[in-house]
């Protein structure tokens, strides 16, 4: 083996590394953020995190200032039917997330004017008439993702409250 | 032998080379997304489809499930004004006004960008939390235990800063260089 072939060998393998990671790296991330989500309470079912603080912190740059709800979902077989209250007088968000770290859509509770949401989450093509009454469909860019629900604990003295509300959140296969 | 020996050392040094120009071009090359307004810098294009994929990688490392712009900017900082790393070998003040957002929050996190463990549990200061000075103004301390006005935990190694402004003001929005943020004092040192 020559040297010029080594080098080119090097080369080779050093562009295929840093495409290889560059590329799939984020989906990586993201699934095995999802897995520790589904092995707490499987798939399409939503988990209720503890606030976070630096004992139980799991995700990097957390916010101990909210609390969150998170929902790994598969829609490859079947829709994910979301619904959540939306606790007045604060901030609240759910920020859908597809496998490549995108957040495609956030709707939050200046936009949830009813007090509350109910979402289908669907993959590109899913037949619209498996919509429920009064649910609006969110087309999923990737067949699996995530949906992450922030509740700002706007007073330490509504912590109990808010606490109550965001766990009437849920999400399901339908 | 030999052949497979060079062959080996080809893999070795290839994988090593790909991993080490990623790392660099992830965590020290510019993106053309960053905007940089004091300490603080911040990627506009976090959690959007069309961020490009060294920034993609970037925050799934260290800020996977950020919002997209229209709904929150982040800044970060992880050195002062000087370039040098914030440490908790130094103390550190934030002063200024109250950032224009619906919410706002600074919260501090380790080397592995997770929260800082102190006994106080002052991970954070935020507009629910802070007091404020006489002129409207913040003071925020960042000290090893938390202690000080509005005080945040750092720790005992290296840590980074980052301020959340939620529905920030349109005007923040659409100038985020400019926009008037906490700036950073750097006080004692300790060896």
């Amino acid at each position: 083996m020559s040297f010029v072939r080594w080098l080119i060998a090097v080369v080779v393998i050093a562009a295929l590394t840093h495409g290889a990671l560059l590329y799939f790296g984020p989906s990586l991330i993201m699934s095995r953020a999802m897995g520790r989500v589904s092995d707490a309470v499987g798939v399409n079912a939503m988990l209720y995190p503890p606030r976070p603080n630096a004992a139980n912190d799991t995700i990097v740059r957390s916010s101990p200032d909210l609390l969150y709800n998170i929902c790994a979902y598969d829609v490859s077989g079947k829709p994910l039917l979301l619904t959540a209250e939306v606790p007045p007088g604060t901030y609240w968000s759910a920020a859908f997330y597809d496998l490549n770290t995108n957040n495609y859509r956030v709707i939050n509770d200046r936009q949830a004017t009813t007090g509350g949401i109910r979402v289908l989450v669907t993959k590109a093509g899913a037949p619209s008439s498996d919509t429920p009454a009064g649910a609006e469909t969110i087309i999923s860019p990737t067949t699996r993702g995530l949906v992450l629900i922030r509740t700002l604990i706007n007073d330490e003295a509504n912590l109990a409250a808010i606490d109550e509300a965001r766990k009437q959140a849920k999400c399901r296969s339908l | 032998m030999k052949t497979l020996f060079r062959w080996l050392s080809a893999l070795i040094v290839g994988v090593a080379l790909g991993a080490g120009s990623l790392w660099y071009m992830t965590f020290r090359a510019a993106p053309p997304s960053l905007v940089h307004n004091g300490i603080w810098r911040t990627n506009l294009e976090a959690g959007s489809a069309a961020i490009d994929a060294y920034s993609r990688l970037r925050i799934a490392v260290t800020s996977l499930l950020a919002l997209n712009r229209s709904e929150t900017i982040y800044f970060e900082a992880s050195a002062d004004a000087e370039g040098e790393p914030l440490t908790a070998a130094c103390d550190y003040t934030l002063t200024g006004a109250p950032p224009e957002a619906r919410w706002w929050s600074v919260t501090a996190y380790g080397p592995d960008d997770m929260l800082i463990h102190s006994a106080s549990e002052r991970y954070s200061a935020s507009a629910a939390s802070v007091e404020t000075n006489a002129d409207g103004s913040v003071t925020i301390a960042l000290t090893p235990d938390g202690s000080g006005p509005n005080g945040i935990a750092t720790g005992n190694a290296t840590f980074a800063l980052l301020l959340r402004l939620y529905h920030p003001a349109e005007s923040l929005a659409a100038a985020p260089d400019a926009a008037a943020l906490f700036t950073l004092n750097k006080g004692s040192c300790r060896a």
